[in-house]
Formats: structure tokens, C-alpha cells, sequence
């Protein structure tokens, strides 16, 4: 298995926006299909499994089926290929719809690619060498850090709410009763952020210009060359799109 | 000797409150002073430790008439990330101050802020880490922590930045007697030792009073009383809680709860509890003891069924659990979580408490009755218009009661109903659990507090590894004591 996470995350970042670029520019569905064929290969050979996607693969494939109904229903381009009553579906929304959800997944399993492979503070250090104040960089880590922490927050609220006689066993049943969820996990959240930043500014935070971060992030020279091969890439891929 | 702590108050007042939250206090700390804090709910202890760090007025604004004094500094002059060159402070609730990922990270948070250099940094942290024997989760994530891993955490964090005073609020609230002990003794060690002028709120344990040098009594937002250990133990500790003969109707012929070979495995292969046979009957008061981590949760989830088992079945009020009957088994059980604020979810008490009374076809009139009567049980009555967030923990955990019993449940689970109280919060909420008791309700209580357990249930069940493995009388615990001690329960 080949060990990504040590990466450094601009080298990331630039793999990460040239599919999410490339499938915003393509007219193509071959291209889209072959970014994402890219992406669940790329996993497969770093992680070994897809098991990181099944969630979202899910989510996508709801959100694919509406995106699908929305075009048959009103889509009114190219040839009609079945008519019934006052329902016709043209050729056209067929091929718009598969096109809006290679894009939708390309990008958004691109994105979640990213957010996998790379650590909160990498991140942060990316942020800093940006010149960005690690004041403002900090807060990935931290939003990172709190993100499981409200999640456990929520499971322990919807216990809770189901010993009382508010089920929250199915999805239908986390909707119904999703007011009943969200104003304890405010309350929650308004208590853990109060708490968290008194114990963050108590043990010195922002006393100083700079900080010490211990780990700090540095390109090496194949990182480099594999940042301007992707950036090249691109380029040609807009090239052949624009002229082609 | 100048004091390194000296306070001054006339009074702290929050904006839109009338009485000052704190008033008339003049207290002076020397270096190298442990100083146990206690006193009443909402009697302002955490309060004082707030003014000491200068986080009332900075961060919850307030108007302050008088003077704190650290190290000889105005607390007021002295920036707010500047404190932790003179304090270590570490809150209530350690999950809530832990903003680093990983616990390493966390550790080396203040001293990074520091700006020191990367070797201060290892070395502090190594330090730190054999210290507290938290060598073995140093790369684990902080939000996979127990209770007691995340506070050895928070102090840790604190105890880098090498304040010369250590502020510490309720530190063991969420610790076994195992756990707590550790802690004390480590502190105790620190003060001794590397002559770090330690102030403790004292939770029910009452564990700190073996290392503290004085007591600071507090009642409503003054200092009555800044006594001598032995002056403090004589005035005001109770004796030893002893045996009280409980009168409760226990019907030995009904079965609430049978659990036959319960094993509960969680996802990963984590063992939640194995193989536990238990009959809880009606009427009982039934305490389940264990460290940490020993199932007791899990188990009190699957009679909820909140958890399915794996392994054995379950039955309750002579019916077997199915998917079916579930939410029909679950009407006659109330439930009391360890974290009030976790089934608080309305913005008046009155609305909270009358929840489920919504699904009911009662009148209004009845509606209100009950809900007064709840009220009038727990002591909140006249408050139906205030927001449950404006109470004290205790309160909450009240509310959180007369929200569970307003459905007259025939069985009460509470599952440390107590943890992060302080010992006059407590005992208010295992008088109102007892109360129940005797009017003929059945409850299972979930404690880690040995003196709750014998002295309110009359059965106890103790778990250790996952495991059921002594379940007796509570009048038969003096012929359990080794078993307790090896279990390290007592």
C-alpha cells in the first residue's frame, strides 16, 4: 500500500483540483467517466478497497436519480425516444443528466479523496506557508477535530430521545424527529465551543506572531515534478477541449 | 511571604442579574498551598476559579469591584494568553477542551503556542507522558478517549505549560475510585515536590481531602468558611455514610427484567459485555458497580434497547424484546443519561417536563397537574417559565428526572445520574431516586460511587471485565470488601 497521507497536501490539492477542474470544463462523458475511473483506481491502488466511498456512493446515486427524473420530466433537447400521454423524454436529457452526475461524482469523490488523505494540520501548515495567519490556518485542525465530536454528541442526544419516546432508529424517523436532535446539539455545540476556545487562549494561543508547530510541511523535488505534470496536463486537456 | 494568590472582591455581577454572583471575598493563597474548594449548587466555586484566571470579566463579561491578584499582578493587566505563564486551568468536562486530533498534538498545544523550540517541546510532552503513564494512547484520537484518558489528557496538556498554579474544576467528576485516586496522587506529588500551589473544587469523592492543606467553604457566592483540613472534617463532614435500613416493596414473584446470557459485541469486535444473567425484580433498587469501562453502560443499553444483544435474549416486564414490542416496553421504562443536557431539548422547564404528555389524551387540566406535581417533586415549582439552560447541573438532572418520571415508568434506569455533581447536587438527585423506590417504582441504578450504592439501593451487582461477577445484598457488602479491593472498587 502506498502510503499518500505522507504527501505533501499541495501536491494533493493540485491532483484534487485538476479532476474537479477538468470534469467542470468537459462537454465529454468518456472524459468524465475516465477522470473517475482515474479516481477509484488511484484508490484502489493506494488503499487497496473502496470501502471509503460506499456512503457517499449511496448518496450520489440518490442524487443522481433526481437529478435524472428533473431531466426527463422537463429536459427538451435533442430526439424523442418514448412518449406516453403528455410525457415525452428526449435523447438529449438522457445524456445531460449522465453527464451532471459523472460531474457531481467525480468532483465530489475527488474532494473526499483529498479530505482522506490528508491530515488536518498538513492542511494548516499548507495554509501558513501561504502566508496565511496560523490564527485563521488553525481552524481546520480544529474544525476537524470537533467534527466526530459533534457526531458522538448526536448519537448520544438521539439515545437519549429514544428513551423518551422520540425513536430515531430510521432515516425517516432521524428527519421526523430531527428538532428534537438539533436544539440540545446547539446547545451543545455553543457549550463546547465556549469552553474549547477559553481552554485554547488560557494555554497561550495567539500570544505570539508565530508558532511552533513541531511538523512542518516542505515539497520534494518528485512532489514538484509530479505538481507541473498535472498542471501540464490540464492545460493540454483545455487545449484539446477548447480546439478540438 | 507575598501570597500568589490574593483576592479582594466586593462583588461580580453579570450584566441583566441583580445579586452579584460573588460578594465580600477576601482570600489569600500561598505558594505551594493545596486548596480544596467546596460548597453548595451554585455557589460560585467555579466562579471563583474563573476570576482567578481573569476569564470573568474577559471572556464572560461581567463588572468586578475589587481587586485578583496573581504572582503580584492585577489579573486584569495581564492579557488572557498570558495567563498560562502563571495558571494551568482545566474546566469541567475535558472532552470539551481538547482541540487537537491526536492526543500527542494535544499535549504539546500550550508549550507550541510558547514558541518553544521543538526539543522543549518533545521533552515537556515525553515528560508529561510517563508521568501520567499515557504513553500508550500518545498517537490515539482524542474523541476515541474514555472519560477518565481525556482528563489525564487535559491536565497533562496543562501541566507542559509548568504554571506555578494549578486550577482545577471537579478533576476526577468522571473517574472510577481506581482512577481518581491516581489523579489525586499525582497531584499531591506536584505540590509536594515542584511546590505548584494547587486549588481543587471538590467533587463528592471527597478523595482530595487526604492532600489538601485547607478547605474554602463556599455558599452563595461567598466564602463562609476557609478552614484547616481537620477543622473542616470535624464541622462539616457527615460521618461515614452508614447502612440505613430501606423499606422497599420488592414483589418477588414479578420479573421486569431478565437478561439470559446477554453478550453484547460492538462493531470491530469490542466487547460491550459478556454472558451477563440477571433478574432485576419489581420494586428492587438495584446498584451496578465497575470501573470504568466494564460494561455497565452496555448493559443498561440493551435492556433499554438501545443495543441489541449478540449472543443470549433479553426479556422485560415478561415479554421477550422484539422489534415489535419495543417501542410499546420502552413507554413503561424511564431512562436518566449521565448528561442532562443530552435529553434537555425545550426552552422552559414547564414545556420539558410536559413533553411527553403530548402523545397523551389527558386534558389540560389534568396535563397541568401532573406537571405540577413533577414540578413540586423535584423542588423546581414557581421556576415553569425559566430556561433549562439558566440551571445548575443538579437542577438539570432533576429536570431531566421529573421529565422521565411524568410517565409514571415502572422501571427507572439512571446511568450515573450523579457523575459531575458535587456532593450536595448529588445526594438531592439519589434522595428523589430513592423516594421513587419506596413509592414502589423499580430502579437500576449505574454508579462508580461505592457509598451511593450501599447506602440507597438495597441489591448490588458488580461488573468487572465485561462481566456480571458478584451480585448480593446490599446489607452483605462488609462480606465483600476483599472482593471490592482486589476489584479496586473500594
Amino acid at each position: 500500500m502506498i502510503n499518500v497521507k505522507i504527501w505533501d497536501p499541495r501536491l494533493k490539492l493540485t491532483w484534487c483540483l485538476f479532476l474537479v477542474l477538468t470534469a467542470l470544463i468537459s462537454r465529454n462523458m468518456v472524459l468524465d467517466l475516465v477522470l473517475l475511473l482515474t479516481i477509484l483506481i488511484t484508490e484502489i491502488i493506494t488503499e487497496k478497497s473502496l470501502k471509503r466511498f460506499k456512503v457517499i456512493a449511496i448518496l450520489l446515486l440518490i442524487a443522481g436519480s433526481q437529478v435524472l427524473i428533473i431531466n426527463l420530466l422537463f429536459g427538451r433537447v435533442g430526439e424523442p425516444v418514448w412518449s406516453w400521454w403528455i410525457l415525452t423524454v428526449y435523447n438529449g436529457s438522457l445524456i445531460a443528466s449522465l453527464l451532471g452526475f459523472l460531474r457531481i461524482c467525480v468532483i465530489t469523490i475527488s474532494a473526499i479523496q483529498f479530505a482522506y488523505n490528508t491530515d488536518a494540520t498538513d492542511i494548516a501548515q499548507m495554509l501558513i506557508k501561504w502566508h496565511i495567519p496560523y490564527r485563521y490556518a488553525m481552524l481546520v485542525p480544529i474544525t476537524a477535530r470537533f467534527f466526530p465530536v459533534m457526531v458522538n454528541e448526536y448519537h448520544s442526544i438521539c439515545d437519549s430521545n429514544s428513551a423518551r419516546g422520540v425513536p430515531c432508529d430510521t432515516v425517516m424517523e432521524h428527519i421526523r424527529n430531527l428538532p428534537a436532535a438539533v436544539m440540545p446539539l446547539i446547545y451543545r455545540a455553543l457549550r463546547i465551543s465556549n469552553d474549547a476556545s477559553l481552554s485554547v487562549e488560557l494555554r497561550g494561543f495567539g500570544r505570539y506572531e508565530t508558532r511552533n508547530f513541531q511538523k512542518t510541511i516542505g515539497l520534494r523535488p518528485f512532489e514538484g515534478i509530479m505538481i507541473l505534470f498535472i498542471i501540464m496536463m490540464y492545460i493540454s486537456i483545455m487545449l484539446c477541449i477548447m480546439f478540438l | 511571604m507575598k501570597p500568589i494568590i490574593s483576592i479582594d472582591l466586593e462583588a461580580l455581577v453579570f450584566p441583566e442579574e441583580k445579586e452579584a454572583a460573588l460578594k465580600n471575598i477576601k482570600l489569600d493563597i500561598n505558594q505551594g498551598d493545596f486548596i480544596a474548594v467546596t460548597g453548595g449548587t451554585a455557589s460560585g466555586k467555579s466562579l471563583l476559579l474563573h476570576a482567578i484566571t481573569s476569564a470573568a470579566p474577559k471572556f464572560y463579561p461581567c463588572t468586578i469591584e475589587g481587586t485578583v491578584r496573581v504572582a503580584d499582578r492585577n489579573v486584569e493587566e495581564i492579557p488572557l494568553c498570558e495567563m498560562a505563564d502563571y495558571v494551568g486551568y482545566m474546566m469541567q468536562e475535558p472532552q470539551n477542551q481538547m482541540i487537537s486530533r491526536v492526543v500527542y498534538d494535544e499535549l504539546g498545544f500550550g508549550v507550541a503556542n510558547m514558541n518553544l523550540s521543538s526539543e522543549e517541546i518533545q521533552s515537556r510532552v515525553g515528560e508529561i507522558m510517563s508521568f501520567l503513564s499515557i504513553q500508550d494512547f500518545a498517537h490515539r484520537y482524542t474523541d476515541a478517549l474514555s472519560g477518565g484518558q481525556a482528563q489525564k489528557v487535559v491536565l497533562g496538556s496543562i501541566l507542559t505549560l509548568k504554571a506555578p498554579i494549578l486550577l482545577l474544576d471537579q478533576p476526577a467528576a468522571e473517574l472510577d475510585p481506581k482512577t481518581s485516586s491516581e489523579l489525586y496522587k499525582y497531584l499531591s506529588w506536584l505540590n509536594k515536590n515542584e511546590k505548584i500551589t494547587t486549588m481543587v473544587v471538590m467533587d463528592k469523592s471527597r478523595e482530595v481531602l487526604k492532600y489538601a492543606d485547607r478547605v474554602v467553604v463556599m455558599e452563595n457566592g461567598t466564602v463562609k468558611d476557609y478552614l484547616n483540613t481537620e477543622e473542616y472534617k470535624n464541622k462539616y463532614q457527615q460521618k461515614e455514610k452508614n447502612r440505613r435500613p430501606i423499606e422497599l416493596m420488592v414483589d418477588h414473584e414479578i420479573d421486569i427484567v431478565k437478561l439470559m446470557g446477554a453478550s453484547h459485541i460492538y462493531k470491530g469486535g469490542i466487547v460491550g459485555c459478556k454472558a451477563i444473567d440477571f433478574t432485576l425484580k419489581k420494586g428492587d433498587f438495584t446498584a451496578v458497580i465497575g470501573q470504568n469501562g466494564s460494561g455497565k453502560s452496555t448493559m443498561l443499553k440493551l435492556i433499554e434497547g438501545l443495543l441489541k444483544p449478540t449472543e443470549g435474549s433479553i426479556e422485560l416486564f415478561g415479554s421477550s424484546v422484539t422489534k415489535k414490542n419495543i417501542g410499546e416496553l420502552r413507554r413503561r421504562i424511564g431512562f436518566l443519561f449521565q448528561n442532562p443536557d443530552d435529553q434537555i431539548f425545550c426552552s422552559t422547564i414547564k414545556e420539558e417536563i410536559g413533553y411527553v404528555l403530548k402523545r397523551k389524551d389527558d386534558s389540560e387540566a389534568e396535563k397541568n397537574k401532573k406537571i405540577q406535581d413533577v414540578l413540586a417533586f423535584i423542588g423546581l415549582e414557581g421556576s415553569e417559565e425559566v430556561h433549562p439552560q439558566r440551571l445548575s447541573r443538579g437542577q438539570r438532572q432533576l429536570l431531566a428526572l421529573g421529565s422521565v418520571i411524568i410517565s409514571e415508568p415502572e422501571l427507572i434506569i439512571a446511568d450515573e445520574p450523579t457523575s459531575g455533581l458535587d456532593e450536595s447536587q448529588s445526594r438531592l438527585v439519589m434522595e428523589k431516586l430513592l423516594l421513587l423506590a419506596q413509592q414502589g417504582k423499580t430502579v437500576l441504578l449505574v454508579t462508580h460511587d461505592l457509598s451511593d450504592a450501599k447506602y440507597f439501593a438495597n441489591r448490588i451487582v458488580v461488573m468487572n471485565r465485561h462481566e456480571l461477577v458478584l451480585d448480593f445484598n446490599a446489607d452483605q457488602m462488609d462480606c465483600f470488601t476483599d472482593d471490592l479491593i482486589k476489584m479496586e472498587l473500594m
